[in-house]
């Protein structure tokens, strides 16, 4: 069998990852991925009585991913390519517990004084702008979100934050990039989720933003409203629709405008919730 | 006597002749009384003699502007000087809404909830201040906990439904009463008031200060003494723009309308909407906002305690207040855009409180058809008084299921509207769609 190997946070391949066969505790073969990521692992299959085996990656400098299942009956595996993301161990420290909307705030690279602050500065202003509106609509508390400001994640792009961010069992993983404008700064700030909704999408740039005074750094209302999107997908996900519904109520007062996503998930937790048998051609 | 002494005199006939009838303030610590609770202990009440207690928090402040006490400071001082209540206390909380390892899992709306739960007053205030590019944003909102819903902002219509004709009095089964409509103020966590302020008037507010007592109703006398948290004062009497106060054997005066500028002015207007809605919880008088600068959901309250208070006016009222007011918000007239009276803008999107309006229009619906009906039963029954016509009216079962549908087709934008899906339980019930009911029952239950 074969697959590979590849970093969660930036999408890079892991070269030297040893890759194992096991029957139980029994490693059966193992293989190191190469300098692109890649991996290829013979074993024999034992005879033609199904067997359940595991597939496991390790490297020094990541966290071990769960173990990939799969059954081999008559030399043949149910599966044959597996590919493996894997978390650096620097990262050990972002990732979530299960049950929480957490968004994590990433790094925003490029110029700056201090780009560790801004992150953290970033959670902030995400943490009382989120949770105050949703707290507005009485969501409830364990359905509110956290935000955990986790400098040292750099996607390469958008749809590696979103992967990132199911990797760290984060809803989305919000980052960005800073240039210089004379005595200020121009901030793009991106938003990377489990649910693909932004994928592909261009930025949203913050101008003349002043990092020196990180304190000062505000995000565009717009990314406030992208993160209530996502969190309405995450309440739509939980069966949660009354909450879906007023978060997107909530995303369209924020970015004072009902995009097309907004009303797509609006509609598809509105015809979940069942409020619809209720009216006249409904079917109760 | 001494100008002391007389004062002790007043306070004392305020407090112990005339009992209840007095205002005070008092500065208390939002932390400390936040651990107390977490620790299951149970604080004292603070101005407990007081009939309404308000409770103001400082405001949020996650750019560090330093005017968070300040801002609180304005509205409470508006809504404690400028008050016509005759007994009231003004809590001003001191101390950080947002989350802190040391009150872990609570914070902004649920703190002041925890808090204000644990002292039973009948509203609180918060707010934030933001920076922005070039100026401040300051919000604030005012939150009414469920005590206070209960007993102040709650209306009830009970509805009698017959087969046919208004009145029920041909053919079919006889009457019957079907269930009690309910609406309750929404949203209870109100934005009162966003108002923008240059970012150059930042320097001048927080050179002001509301904590300073003065030997003479002037602002350039003599400090006398400074409002401390965990002291109680009472305010004694008003002079022009001053009050004199008294707290633990001081006598000073403190001025009553904030002379720190035209932010503090407007910040004054949210403690004035919240004045208003102290007077409609003791006497039913109903806010009146002029031109404002308040926020579109401080408007629908306002059009929703008129339209609610109207339930009970008669055909002429529902028509012109009730069902005029709810049309505003709700259905195909929804108004958008700014308010011609108050120059509040409406906004466009679905209306503050969800279907509260669309819930308000029902419940007036029925209540007019209850008054058509009634005008029926009194020609069939001449000599009864209008009570005793309401209480033989009913509302044909069609009627109430059209009007049912109708309030269905407003809840697909707010499903989660307790109020609006209780009532559906009893408008299919009572036309007789008893699946409907049945599964308005099942989502009001979730």
């Amino acid at each position: 069998m074969s697959g590979t190997v590849v970093d969660a946070t930036s999408g890079a391949p892991v070269a030297g990852a040893v890759v194992k066969v096991r029957l139980a505790q029994q490693v059966l073969a193992e293989a190191v991925s190469g300098t692109g990521g890649q991996f290829r692992v013979a074993f024999e299959t034992g005879g033609s009585q199904a067997r359940n085996l595991r597939l496991d990656a390790e490297h020094s400098d990541f966290i071990p991913p769960e173990s990939r299942l799969f059954v081999v009956a008559s030399g043949r595996s149910d599966q044959a390519v597996f590919d493996f993301e894997l978390l650096p161990r620097a990262l050990s420290h972002c990732i979530q517990g299960a049950g929480r909307q957490a968004i994590i705030v990433g790094q925003f690279s490029g110029e700056g004084d201090d780009l560790k602050r801004l992150s953290s500065r970033m959670g902030e202003a995400l943490t009382y702008s989120l949770r105050v509106q949703l707290q507005r609509l009485k969501v409830r508390p364990e359905l509110q979100p956290t935000f955990a400001a986790c400098w040292e994640i750099e996607p390469r792009s958008i749809d590696l934050a979103g992967r990132c961010a199911r990797a760290l069992r984060a809803e989305a993983l919000v980052f960005g990039k800073v240039s210089r404008t004379a005595n200020r700064f121009n901030v793009k700030t991106f938003v990377g989720d489990d649910y693909g909704l932004y994928a592909g999408e261009a930025g949203i740039l913050n101008k003349g933003v002043d990092l020196v005074e990180t304190d000062e750094a505000v995000l565009d209302l717009q990314i406030h409203a992208a993160i209530l999107t996502v969190l309405a997908a995450a309440y739509q996900r939980q069966q949660r629709y009354g909450e879906c519904v007023e978060a997107t109520v909530a995303a369209e007062r924020l970015g004072r405008q009902l995009t097309e996503k907004l009303q797509r998930l609006r509609r598809a937790c509105i015809d979940s919730s069942g409020v619809s048998a209720l009216t006249r051609g409904g079917h109760p | 006597m001494s100008a002391r002494a007389i004062a002790l005199v007043w306070l004392a006939a305020a407090l112990v002749v005339v009992p209840g009838l007095s205002r005070a303030g008092m500065k208390v610590d939002l932390d400390e009384e936040l651990l107390r609770l977490l620790r299951g202990e149970q604080p004292n009440a603070h101005i407990a003699g007081a009939r309404f207690r308000v409770a103001v928090f400082t405001y949020e402040d996650p750019d560090r502007t330093g005017l968070g006490n300040l801002l609180a400071g304005v509205v409470a001082h508006e809504v404690l000087l400028n008050s016509r209540l005759g007994s009231l206390g003004v809590l001003r909380y001191e101390g950080n809404l947002a989350p802190s390892p040391g009150v872990p899992g609570l914070s902004y709306f649920d703190k002041v909830d925890r808090v204000t739960e644990a002292q039973h007053v009948s509203l609180s205030v918060w707010g934030s201040i933001r920076r922005l590019s070039d100026r401040l944003l300051v919000e604030t909102y005012l939150q009414l906990p469920p005590d206070s819903l209960r007993r102040f902002f709650t209306w009830r219509l009970p509805v009698r439904a017959a087969d046919s004709v208004p009145g029920g009095v041909a053919g079919g089964a006889p009457p019957v009463s079907c269930g009690t409509l309910s609406a309750q103020l929404r949203p209870e966590r109100v934005a009162v008031q966003v108002l923008e302020v240059p970012f150059a008037e930042q320097g001048h507010l927080s050179r002001f200060s509301f904590d300073l007592l003065r030997k003479e109703p002037e602002s350039r006398a003599r400090p006398v003494g400074r409002l401390r948290k965990g002291d109680t004062y009472e305010v004694l009497k008003r002079e022009g723009d001053w009050a004199q106060v008294y707290m633990h054997g001081v006598l000073g005066w403190i001025p009553v309308r904030p002379a720190c500028g035209p932010a503090c002015d407007q910040l004054a207007k949210s403690g004035a909407f919240v004045r208003h809605l102290l007077e409609f919880m003791h006497g039913r008088e109903l806010p009146s906002l002029g031109s404002s600068t308040l926020h579109a959901e401080a408007l629908a309250v306002a059009e929703q305690l008129t339209a609610l208070e109207g339930l009970a006016g008669g055909s002429a009222r529902l028509e012109q207040t009730t069902l005029e007011l709810a049309g505003r918000w709700d259905g195909p007239a929804r108004l958008t855009g700014l308010d011609a009276a108050t120059g509040i803008d409406r906004g466009s999107g679905p209306p503050p409180g969800g279907a509260a309006f669309a819930n308000i229009r029902a419940m007036g619906r029925v209540a007019l058809a209850l008054e058509v009906a009634a005008e029926e039963v009194g020609k069939a029954s001449a000599g009864l008084d209008r009570e005793a016509r309401l209480a033989m009216a009913a509302v044909p079962r069609t009627e109430l299921l059209t009007i049912a549908f109708d309030l269905a087709d407003a809840l697909q934008q707010d499903p989660r509207s307790a109020d609006a899906l209780r009532n559906l339980v009893i408008l299919f019930r009572c036309a007789g769609d008893e699946q409907r009911a049945r599964l308005a029952e099942q989502l009001a239950g979730k």
